[in-house]
């Protein structure tokens, strides 16, 4: 066989997955509705909302998780605000902001990733990567998974804070490999020197920490008993400071909603 | 801003807003043009990142092309400027992947929300896309649209002779990569 044969197969490949997987019209649709508000007015509009929520966060509290709670929100985001639902098991709703794209793993997984790096990711229902060393805790619940997490070894010395997270009780642990232990753990065929830290029902590999990385993840407690993860993630370029700068107003955003 | 056709914008959000009288006139033609390019570029795009992101870059040079269309529209192909964005926009990725690969938290493995396609098939792009980038370019180009080289260096904007040598050296690493014979290029 020739290059030539096998890259026109491979295209007519191509071709076929991408009329398979798409709907035209629909995506004709979302840039329109993207396309219908001046682009820097959107963008302030975006920022603003996400500052009143951060400060609206008590009052939402409990009303955010109980549709019917007698306490309405204390104050309403701006109706001109984008706010997004996510279809994960426990759906939640975030603020994009603007140029932001976002991956979807429906039940199981969202990414909402800026355009320069950083990002956030929600987890449903994520499970220690136990070892014989830290195995999983007994009694998994959001402070367990946290405190399990922070106290693993291969970590920099860490410790669970408590915050909260849509007004629920969440764990927050800040992340970084020993530097005796970077590049000796593979996470997947493709990542090696990646120490596993979580696994998902649903996604094919592990999450995990890699050489030379850091970021957040925040554990959340459900009152349905769930356990949702966010970590916030981003590149090597960028001090932990900076990646929260961009990656925290996104998950001051985050509303779950009953089921 | 960088002009998007010209390589390595990433965003648009510094485009200039050009809602004229134009754009209303053209309205109509702009989504004729999207509805028969889109699932092409998102081929095109797929090929250059491997990624399920391939659907957004698509869409995000149809916005660059629908924040223009005033302008672009009146080109004699404006098929070849969004294809061009589209390209770069990859490629662009693909650099920031190679970083991201170094970084934090690993999202691990995602299920692709895309069709899978036959691995012979996903082998053969992902030696494309270890390619040189605008040899991996310009070979996508050829095989996703069928377009002759004196289109292609119209698409990316160089000329035919650099366009003839890219075709030349990617083909003959995929031929030594994939073990098949190089074959005579149309």
């Amino acid at each position: 066989m020739t290059v030539d044969t096998r890259a026109r197969s491979a295209a007519a490949a191509l071709h076929h997955a991408a009329r398979t997987d798409l709907e035209v019209t629909t995506m004709l649709d979302k840039l329109h509705e993207r396309d219908a508000q001046p682009r820097t007015g959107r963008r302030l509009v975006a920022v603003a909302a996400a500052v009143v929520l951060v400060l609206g966060i008590g009052a939402l509290g409990w009303a955010t998780w109980h549709p019917h709670a007698s306490a309405p929100p204390a104050i309403q985001p701006s109706p001109s605000v984008v706010r997004t639902t996510f279809p994960l098991k426990t759906p939640f709703t975030a603020v994009l902001p603007d140029g932001w794209s976002q991956e979807v793993t429906p039940n199981v997984s969202a990414i909402i990733r800026s355009p320069d790096g950083p990002y956030v990711q929600v987890i449903m229902d994520p499970l220690p990567a136990a070892t014989a060393e830290s195995p999983a805790p007994k009694n998994l619940t959001a402070q367990s998974f946290a405190e399990w997490l922070a106290a693993r070894p291969e970590l920099v010395p860490t410790e669970a804070l408590r915050t909260t997270v849509s007004g629920l009780p969440a764990w927050s642990v800040d992340l970084r490999l020993r530097s005796e232990v970077e590049g000796k753990a593979t996470c997947d065929a493709d990542n090696t020197g990646c120490v596993p830290l979580v696994t998902v029902a649903g996604l094919t590999n592990p999450l995990g920490l890699v050489t030379g990385g850091h970021g957040r993840a925040i554990v959340v407690q459900l009152p349905n008993g769930h356990i949702v993860g966010v970590a916030a993630g981003g590149t090597l370029d960028q001090d932990l400071a900076a990646m929260l700068a961009v990656d925290q107003p996104v998950i001051d955003s985050i509303e779950f909603t009953a089921p | 801003m960088t002009d998007p056709a010209s390589g390595e914008a990433t965003t648009w959000e510094d485009l200039p807003s050009r809602g004229d009288v134009r754009r209303l006139r053209t309205a109509q033609s702009f989504d004729a043009f999207y509805l028969r390019e889109f699932s092409s570029l998102v081929a095109l795009s797929r090929a250059l990142t491997g990624s399920a992101a391939a659907e957004d870059i698509a869409q995000d040079a149809m916005i660059a092309a629908h924040r223009r269309w005033a302008e672009i529209g009146q080109f004699d192909n404006p098929a070849a400027w969004v294809r061009r964005v589209c390209a770069n926009l990859s490629t662009s990725l693909i650099r920031r992947r190679a970083a991201e690969a170094r970084a934090v938290l690993k999202l691990g493995g995602m299920r692709s929300p895309h069709s899978e396609l036959a691995p012979a098939d996903e082998e053969f792009w992902a030696e494309v896309r270890r390619l040189p980038r605008r040899q991996a370019q310009a070979i996508s180009l050829h095989y996703i649209y069928d377009l002759q080289v004196a289109d292609i260096a119209h698409t990316l904007g160089c000329s035919e002779s650099s366009v003839k040598a890219h075709l030349v050296r990617g083909r003959a690493a995929l031929s030594a990569r994939l073990g098949l014979a190089e074959g005579d290029p149309s």
